[in-house]
C-alpha cells in the first residue's frame, strides 16, 4: 500500500487515494489517521507538480508541530524525470525564440548582454530579480542551463511562475 | 486498534505531553540572569569574531566576564600559558558551559593543521578540542561564518580541509554566521540561553531574533531598487544592485542594527554588501564588486 | 645537559604558537617556535576576480584587516594603472590609522599586559601560574583599571574606522582608488571627537603605564634585540602637499640608514619546506610549491630578506627609522615603541583629519584589463606588508602575500638566523619552570596568525610547520 509511485501513473496514484480515503473512514487511531493524512498530502503534492510544477507542495508543516506529522516529511523521490515546465510557460516559450547552448552562453548579464537562465527547457530573463545581482546567483552563472541546481533548491516553491519568459532552449 | 483499546502511540504521545507540562512548570525561569561557565574556543580562523566581541558596548566585554559568564578560557584574553592554559582547558570540561567557537575546523591530516595546544605531551588539534568540549556543553554556538559554514577557512580549493563545527559535532549547534559575527548577535544569542533558555532557530540554526529579515527588505536605498534607479559606481547614493550586492540574498539585521556602536554599515559607507553573513560565503557571493553588468538600453 | 621547555600554547597573540627551547646553564642556546594554523590564502585568491581580493585577503587576519584591503589596493591600482588623488589616499589613510589605534590598544592592555600584571583572579580568565609580578599593588591597580578602560578606547577607535569603513572588523570602506565613500562635516566631528578621547587616554594611562612596567623590568631593556636591522616601506609617507607624516621607506642596516629599494627583496625557501628551480626568487617570479619531503627544510616560513639581510618591521623599526625613539633595540624597547607610535599615529591622524575635504568622491566605475601585474606595498599595525598580484583573462592568476610577521619571524638563509630567531639566542632565563622571558619576546613583534617561526641553532635542524596566510 505504501508503495513508491511516480507522477507518470495517475491511475495508479488515485487508487491510492481511493484507499486511504477507505481507511480513513474505519481508522480511530490519531497516529495512523496522522499517517494517511501526510501520504495524501504527498499525493496530491506529486499530482499538482505534474499538472504545475513550481507550485507549493501543499501546507509548509512548521518546525515543531509534532501534531501535525507523525511520519518525518520527505518530498516525492527526484529521481525520476524532471519536472516539466509550468503550462503557461511552455505556450509562452513556443511563441519566442530559441537558444542553444552556445547562444544561451553569451546572456551572462554582462556588458550588452542581459542575464538568461535556462530551466526545463525554458530560458528566462533574471536581469532584474533580485537574487540575481551582477548576474549570479549563490555562484551560479547566468548564460546557463541551471536545471539540476533548481531542482535541488527550489523544488516545491513558485519561482519559476513569476520569471519572464524569453525563450526556450534548444539542441 | 478498537476504541477499548487505545492505540498505544497515541497513548505515549499524550503522556509525553503530560510529563511536558510539569517539566516546563519547574523549568520557568522567572527572566533572571544565571551566569554560566564560557569557553571560547578559536580555531581554523582569522580570530576576528573575539575581535569583534570586544567590540560589543552594553552589553560589553565587561559586563560578559563579570555579569554573565564565568569566561574561563580563551586563547587570545587569557594571562595563563603553556600547560597551565591547556590545564584550566580541560579541568572547565569536567564542569558545566557554554562552548562558543570560532573559525572552522581544519580535518587535513587528522586535523594537525591546527594545533591549538599542548597537553600532556600530546597535541591538541582544532578536531580533538572541538569534540571533547562540543560534546559535553550544555549549548554550542558557531561564532561566525567559517564555524556556521566554513567561511573563507574553507574557500575553494579548501586546502585546509575546512569543515563547520556541525560537521564536526553529533548534536545541536546554534549557528551565527556572519563575518564577523556582530557582538550583539553573540551577546544577545547568549542573553537569551542565559535568561530564557535557547531562542527560536530557524531552519539552518540561526536564531530568528536577528536573522529573521533580508538585508534587502530594511536596506535604507530599497526604494531605489523598487523603482530601478542604479549606482553607477561605488560612492553613488543609489542601490547598489547593478554593482553585485547581495542584499537580497543575505539574512541579517545590520540596515537596523549596523555596526560598532550603531554607527554604520557596507551599505552606509557606499559599499556592496558581498553576503558575509548568508551560507555559502565567499564563493557563492562573488563577485563581491563587477562594474560590467548590464545595464538595458534606457540606461545612460 | 640543556633543560628542554615548551610553551604550548602560547597564548595571548593573534593565532596558535608553541616555543620550544634548550637552556644550557640558565641561557637559552637553542629555540623554536611553531605556528601551526595553515588555511591557503595564496591557493585559495587563484581564478577569483581582482577586485575581490580587497575584501577577500582581509580575512587573512581580524585584528589587522584592514592592512591587507590598504595592501591588495595598492597592489590593484599598480596592476590597473590608477592614480589616487590626495584625498582619496587622505580617506583610505584615516582609516587606515585607526585600525593602528585599536590594533595598539589592545595588543598593549589585552595582550601584553597581563603578562607583566596581576589581573583580579576572581575573574577566571586571569587565572594564571605566574608569580613573577613586580610592580606594588598601586602601580598594579592603576594598569588594571586601564586595562578595563582600554576596552573602550579600542572600541572607539573601531568606531572611528566604521565612520568611513562601514564596520570593523573587515570594513568595506577601502577600495581601489582610496575610499568608497565621502566624508562630510558629521562624519568627520564624529571620527575628531574620538579621538581627542583615545590621544588623552594614550597621554595620560597608556604612556605612563608602560614606564611604569619598564621600571619593574629593566632588564628586559637587555634582551630580545635581534640583529637590530631595521626596514619600513613607507608608513604615511609622501603626500604631495603635507610630506611625509611618519616615515619614508627606509632601512637601516648596521646602523646605516639608506632609501628602501622594492627591487632588493628576496623571498628565499632554503631551509623551508617549499620546492622550485630556485631557492632564493623575487616577489613576483614565483610562487614555490610546498613540499614537506624537502631534505634539509624545517619549516613552511619562507624567508624574505633584503639585500640578504633579515630585517625587523614593526613600530620599533619605524619609530628608529623616524627617529623619534632611537633609546635602544630590545623587547622592552619594542614594546615602549608600539605605545609611543600609537601617540604619533593619533597626530597623524589629526593632521589628515584636518586636510579632509567633506564630500569629495573618489570613487570611479573601474575596468580590469586581461592582463595585468602590480605589487602593493604598506607599512601597518606589525610592519612590511606587501601584496603582488597578476591577472590574466581578467582573473588573479598570481597572489603572493609576505606579511610583516614573514619579516619578523622567517626562517633561516644558509646560516643567517632570521630576526626573532636571534632575538631569543643568549637570552638569560630566571627560572625555567616558568620561562616567561621567551613568550615576552616573542610577543613584543606582536605575531600575527597564521604565522610560524621557529629558532634554529647549532646544527640542529628542527622540523616545524607553516604557516602560509
Amino acid at each position: 500500500m505504501f508503495n513508491e509511485y511516480s507522477a507518470k501513473d495517475p491511475l495508479r496514484i488515485f487508487e491510492e487515494i481511493n484507499n486511504i480515503i477507505d481507511l480513513l473512514y474505519i481508522t480511530q487511531c490519531r497516529t495512523t489517521r496522522n499517517a494517511l493524512l501526510n501520504r495524501l498530502r504527498r499525493l496530491l503534492a506529486v499530482l499538482v507538480s505534474a499538472a504545475r510544477p513550481g507550485a507549493p507542495y501543499g501546507a509548509v508543516i512548521p518546525a515543531g508541530n509534532s501534531m501535525a506529522m507523525q511520519t518525518p516529511y520527505d518530498p516525492p523521490a527526484l529521481s525520476g524525470p524532471a519536472p516539466t515546465a509550468p503550462m503557461q510557460n511552455i505556450r509562452q516559450a513556443m511563441d519566442q525564440r530559441t537558444f542553444t547552448a552556445a547562444q544561451l552562453a553569451q546572456y551572462n548579464g554582462k556588458g550588452e548582454n542581459p542575464a538568461y537562465v535556462a530551466v526545463n527547457g525554458v530560458v528566462y530573463d533574471v536581469t532584474d530579480q533580485p537574487g540575481w545581482a551582477a548576474g549570479s546567483h549563490f555562484g551560479l552563472k547566468s548564460g546557463l542551463d541551471q536545471t539540476s541546481a533548481y531542482i535541488s533548491c527550489h523544488t516545491g516553491q513558485p519561482m519559476l511562475e513569476r520569471l519572464e519568459v524569453v525563450g526556450r532552449l534548444v539542441k | 486498534m478498537t476504541k477499548s483499546e487505545p492505540c498505544p502511540a497515541m497513548e505515549q504521545s499524550r503522556m509525553s505531553a503530560k510529563e511536558l507540562l510539569f517539566d516546563a512548570e519547574g523549568k520557568i525561569k522567572d527572566g533572571t540572569l544565571q551566569k554560566q561557565n564560557l569557553i571560547w574556543l578559536e580555531l581554523t580562523g582569522c580570530s576576528g569574531n573575539i575581535i569583534s566581541l570586544l567590540n560589543g558596548a552594553d552589553p560589553g566585554f565587561f559586563y560578559l566576564l563579570t555579569a554573565m559568564t564565568n569566561f574561563l578560557y580563551n586563547n587570545t584574553l587569557m594571562s595563563a600559558q603553556g600547560e597551565n592554559a591547556m590545564e584550566l582547558f580541560y579541568s572547565a570540561l569536567k564542569g558545566d558551559f557554554i562552548l562558543a567557537v570560532e573559525g572552522a575546523v581544519s580535518t587535513r591530516d587528522g586535523g594537525i593543521f591546527t594545533v591549538i595546544g599542548q597537553y600532556k605531551g600530546e597535541p591538541v588539534t582544532a578536531l580533538r578540542a572541538v569534540r571533547e568540549a562540543g560534546e559535553k556543553a550544555s549549548h554550542v554556538i558557531a561564532v561566525g561564518a567559517c564555524a556556521s559554514h566554513g567561511g573563507v577557512s574553507a574557500a575553494y580549493p579548501n586546502p585546509a580541509e575546512c569543515i563547520p563545527v556541525k560537521a564536526a559535532l553529533t548534536r545541536k549547534v546554534i549557528n551565527l554566521p556572519g563575518c564577523p559575527c556582530h557582538p550583539d548577535w553573540f551577546l544577545g544569542t547568549l542573553a537569551h540561553l542565559l535568561m530564557y533558555g535557547e531562542p527560536e532557530l530557524d531552519g539552518m540554526g540561526r536564531p530568528v531574533l536577528f536573522y529573521g529579515d533580508t538585508i534587502h527588505t530594511h536596506c535604507e536605498r530599497r526604494s531605489y531598487f523598487d523603482n530601478g534607479i542604479f549606482a553607477k559606481k561605488l560612492g553613488d547614493p543609489e542601490c547598489m544592485f547593478k554593482l553585485g550586492c547581495r542584499g537580497p540574498v543575505t539574512r541579517a539585521d545590520c540596515p537596523v542594527r549596523k555596526w560598532n556602536g550603531y554607527v554604520n554599515w557596507p551599505v552606509g559607507a557606499d559599499a556592496t554588501c558581498i553576503g558575509c553573513a548568508q551560507f555559502g560565503f565567499p564563493d557563492a557571493m562573488e563577485p563581491f564588486v563587477s562594474f560590467d553588468t548590464y545595464r538595458g538600453e534606457n540606461d545612460a | 645537559m640543556p633543560e628542554r621547555i615548551s610553551i604550548n600554547p602560547l597564548t595571548r597573540i593573534s593565532g596558535f604558537m608553541e616555543i620550544e627551547a634548550d637552556v644550557h646553564g640558565g641561557v637559552v642556546t637553542d629555540a623554536r617556535t611553531e605556528g601551526l594554523l595553515f588555511r591557503g590564502f595564496e591557493l585559495m585568491l587563484k581564478d577569483r576576480s581582482p577586485f575581490d581580493a580587497v575584501y577577500f585577503t582581509e580575512r587573512i587576519c581580524g585584528i589587522c584587516s584592514t592592512a591587507h584591503a590598504v595592501a591588495s589596493s595598492l597592489a590593484l591600482e599598480d596592476a590597473l594603472g590608477i592614480e589616487v588623488s590626495e584625498q582619496g589616499r587622505y580617506l583610505r589613510d584615516v582609516i587606515h590609522g585607526c585600525e593602528f589605534l585599536q590594533n595598539h590598544i589592545r595588543h598593549f592592555y589585552q595582550l601584553t599586559v597581563p603578562g607583566y600584571v596581576r589581573l583580579p583572579e576572581k575573574l577566571a580568565l586571569f587565572r594564571t601560574d605566574n608569580t613573577d609580578f613586580r610592580l606594588p599593588e598601586k602601580e598594579n591597580g592603576a594598569i588594571v583599571k586601564s586595562y578595563f578602560e582600554s576596552l573602550r578606547m579600542s572600541r572607539a577607535a573601531h568606531e572611528m574606522l566604521a565612520v568611513l569603513g562601514g564596520k570593523a572588523p573587515h570594513n568595506h570602506g577601502i577600495f581601489v582608488g582610496g575610499a568608497t565613500t565621502q566624508a562630510n562635516a558629521s562624519d568627520i566631528i564624529k571620527i575628531k571627537s574620538l579621538l581627542g578621547e583615545i590621544r588623552d587616554f594614550i597621554e595620560t594611562r597608556m604612556i605612563p603605564d608602560v614606564c611604569a612596567i619598564a621600571r619593574y623590568y629593566g632588564e628586559y631593556y637587555k634582551i630580545g634585540g635581534g640583529y637590530g636591522n631595521f626596514l619600513s616601506y613607507g608608513c604615511f609617507w609622501g603626500y604631495k602637499e603635507l610630506g611625509t607624516l611618519y616615515v619614508d621607506p627606509l632601512t637601516a642596516i648596521g646602523g646605516k640608514t639608506a632609501p628602501f629599494d622594492p627591487a632588493d627583496i628576496t623571498e628565499n625557501i632554503d631551509y623551508s619546506w617549499y620546492e622550485d628551480r630556485v631557492d632564493t626568487y623575487a616577489p613576483f617570479e614565483t610562487i614555490a610549491r610546498p613540499d614537506r619531503q624537502k631534505s634539509g627544510g624545517y619549516s613552511f616560513i619562507k624567508a624574505p630578506r633584503y639585500r640578504g639581510f633579515a630585517c625587523e618591521v614593526g613600530p620599533l623599526a619605524r619609530q628608529w627609522l623616524s627617529g623619534e625613539y632611537r633609546n635602544g633595540v630590545s623587547l622592552m624597547d619594542r614594546t615602549i615603541a608600539r605605545v609611543l607610535e600609537a601617540k604619533k599615529i593619533a597626530e597623524v591622524l589629526r593632521i589628515l583629519l584636518d586636510n579632509l575635504i567633506p564630500g569629495t568622491d573618489v570613487q570611479k566605475a573601474y575596468e580590469i584589463p586581461q592582463s595585468a601585474q602590480g605589487a602593493g606595498l604598506v607599512d601597518t599595525s606589525r610592519g612590511a606588508l606587501g601584496h603582488w598580484m597578476k591577472i590574466e583573462e581578467q582573473k588573479i592568476s598570481f597572489y603572493q602575500i609576505i606579511t610583516p610577521s614573514a619579516w619578523n619571524l622567517s626562517s633561516q638563509t644558509k646560516g643567517l638566523k632570521g630576526t626573532a630567531e636571534m632575538a631569543m639566542i643568549e637570552t638569560p632565563v630566571r627560572d625555567v619552570g616558568n620561562p616567561v622571558e621567551l613568550g615576552f619576546i616573542v610577543r613584543s613583534f606582536d605575531p600575527c596568525v597564521s604565522c610560524a617561526t621557529h629558532v634554529y641553532c647549532g646544527e640542529k635542524l628542527i622540523k616545524t610547520l607553516k604557516v602560509v596566510p
